[in-house]
């Protein structure tokens, strides 16, 4: 074997130019699926925090007949015992009570739809990204009342500047009317435009005092311990039903999947559509090992037919090439697979696309994207195309093996 | 030399086809080698030595006729009993030296004996000798194109006595040297025969080569005569 292996790797060292190109040939698709993955991950990962931190956490809780109610606002009159089983629960992190509620803002003489939303001050930061979208003034503090923050579009909308207050009037059939006039202490630039022209923040006592009952809310907003990605559906789908049975009919607990399927669509289409990507990479770096192997036995028709000549087995000849293609194939997977690594690793400590800001923002992604790779996935990768570049090895070994010793050794090539 | 059968063929023929027209290269050739022998096919070019001497190698399958190879006739064996036989029982010494560009001269010396699957340490000492009865141990780290061509074709003969063949077919061997080194290298091809035994058979129109044997065949048009 240590003959063979010296052999093959001073026949590589022959055309040592041909020799690397090939092994690029084999790193780069090695390397690219590494990214590719890594990239993918990120995204799903991003996707996944955007949507469960600034809306839907892992789990939420309403009323069971929340989404058949016509009418009305489908509030949970009295939310504390909600929370007392919640906050019992060892899978939880953390949680919060959200009061959502449509109602008309104006200033001077203008008015928009919005969308109310009431939080802890304090809390809010914790499971709901308002916070950090805070881009003048402040935000929510404990204690703070008749106070606001709005989306930047809206306050553009309505004329309205920090500082000033707002007109929110809140009507339902059920809660009746409502009117407050809060300060906006501050402005929000949520990733998502349509979210800039429509959300304001509140404190949850303002936003009760709009439906008049001071234990309601719309949703229980719950975040479960060490989950870091989609991948953990089956964990989160477990804990909401073992919340629900705790909870009772009464409510209702949906997983963050259940309640973004527009994010869960995306998910089933980026990673295949890398992975289709890559396996072109993949194809092609079969195709140049295929050819170099194949022109390499072509100069050596006139030699491989010495050695058969000699009383080399067919298998044995077929067993030189395949050396070559292993030692090829094995380091270029090895270095693509360790260059990918350290890429990955580099791209997990942060990593920002400027040049895509635009477009990911819009879409509610956060523009730091932190790579990442399983074990698995980085194996796949590397065996892939090892077995790839064995295979496009074997069409040279067998027209190696099949010379005729004569013939071959009359080669003029 | 003994009374023991090296090769033996029987109404030995080989006829090329191409464009539909047979050539004949070899005719009806009965011929016998004994063991230790130090012999030559002689003939002008195209007389057919070649062909016999790749028919008497199993590197070609005659049209019709026998070889045996000891007592083993070839007719029979399938591609891989025939590879088996010549690693086993054949050596081979090429006009043009043939050795492996990319091994040394003593790894091309020890190429058949890992082919055979000698151990590592025993191969090394058997070609480190036959290189030094070659004169030529002082060049075992090169590579072949460091060597002259007398040099070149010494490994290769190295490389073909290394296995311990019953027979060793050398085709136009002196071909490509100079006098100089042509003589040299059949002075040790006879140092090799005489000393060890080894049964030689050559192809050359060699005059050089042809006074040296003891066994002349001539061969014209595919026929000893």
């Amino acid at each position: 074997m240590r003959f063979s292996l010296r052999l093959a790797w001073r026949n590589l060292s022959r055309n040592r130019r041909r020799s690397v190109l090939t092994l690029l040939a084999v790193l780069l698709p090695v390397l690219i699926l590494d990214l590719m993955w890594g990239f993918s991950n990120a995204v799903q990962r991003n996707l996944f925090e955007s949507t469960t931190q600034l809306e839907t956490g892992h789990l939420q809780v309403h009323r069971a007949d929340y989404r058949q109610l016509q009418t009305g606002l489908p509030l949970i009159q009295n939310v504390t015992p909600v929370l007392q089983i919640i906050a019992q629960d060892p899978a939880i992190e953390r949680f919060a009570v959200r009061l959502d509620l449509p109602a008309l803002a104006a200033h001077g003489d203008r008015s928009r739809g919005v969308l109310l939303r009431g939080v802890r001050p304090g809390k809010a930061g914790q499971l709901s990204a308002l916070d950090k979208w805070v881009r003048t003034g402040r935000p929510l503090k404990a204690g703070d009342r008749k106070v606001a923050l709005a989306g930047s579009n809206l306050l553009k909308a309505l004329h309205l500047k920090v500082g000033q207050s707002v007109i929110l009037l809140s009507a339902s059939l059920r809660t009746g009317t409502g009117v407050l006039i809060p300060k906006v202490v501050g402005s929000l630039a949520p990733p998502s435009p349509q979210l800039s022209r429509s959300i304001i923040e509140l404190p949850l006592a303002d936003a009760r005092s709009l439906v008049h009952n001071p234990q309601a809310a719309s949703s229980v907003v719950v975040l479960l311990k060490d989950i870091s990605g989609p991948w953990d559906q089956s964990r989160i789908e477990r804990e909401a039903r073992s919340l629900q049975a705790k909870l009772g009919p009464d409510y209702l607990v949906e997983t963050w999947a259940e309640l973004a399927p527009a994010t869960v669509g995306l998910f089933k289409i980026i990673q295949p559509l890398y992975l289709a990507f890559s396996l072109i990479f993949f194809l092609l770096g079969g195709l140049v090992v295929l050819n170099t192997l194949y022109l390499s036995v072509l100069e050596r028709t006139r030699e491989l037919g010495v050695v058969l000549a000699l009383g080399s087995s067919r298998r044995r000849v077929l067993g030189w090439i395949e050396v070559e293609a292993v030692l090829l194939a094995g380091l270029g997977a090895l270095l693509g697979s360790a260059l990918g690594l350290a890429l990955v690793g580099w791209g997990s400590l942060g990593f920002r696309l400027p040049g895509f800001y635009a477009e990911f923002v819009s879409i509610g992604l956060n523009n730091i994207f932190y790579l990442s790779i399983s074990p698995a996935e980085a194996a796949l990768s590397a065996g892939l195309m090892f077995v790839l570049a064995l295979t496009a090895a074997a069409y040279p070994g067998w027209r190696a093996a099949r010379l005729e010793p004569v013939e071959a050794m009359h080669f003029a090539g | 030399m003994t009374n023991e059968l090296v090769v033996r063929t029987e109404r030995l023929s080989k006829s090329y086809v191409a464009d539909g027209i047979e050539t004949p290269a070899v005719r009806g050739v009965n011929l016998k080698i004994r063991a230790g022998e130090f012999a030559a096919l002689a003939g002008p070019s195209g007389s057919g030595k070649s062909t016999l001497l790749h028919l008497i190698g199993g590197l070609l399958r005659p049209t019709s006729g026998q070889v045996w190879i000891e007592q083993q006739a070839l007719g029979g064996l399938t591609p891989d009993q025939l590879a088996r036989l010549r690693l086993r029982r054949i050596g081979f010494v090429f006009q043009a030296y043939n050795l492996i560009p990319v091994l040394t001269a003593l790894e091309n010396t020890e190429f058949v004996m890992e082919l055979q699957g000698v151990p590592e340490g025993q191969r090394r000492d058997r070609a480190l000798e036959l290189l030094s009865i070659l004169e030529i141990a002082e060049y075992a780290d090169r590579f072949p194109n460091k060597l002259s061509g007398g040099e070149q074709q010494r490994v290769a003969v190295a490389r073909a006595v290394a296995a311990r063949p019953a027979l060793v077919l050398a085709d136009e061997p002196t071909a490509n040297l100079d006098s100089e080194s042509g003589q040299k290298l059949m002075d040790l091809l006879r140092r090799l025969n005489h000393e060890r035994g080894v049964t030689f058979l050559f192809a050359s129109h060699d005059p050089r080569l042809l006074n040296q044997v003891e066994r002349v065949i001539e061969l014209h048009d595919g026929v000893i005569g």
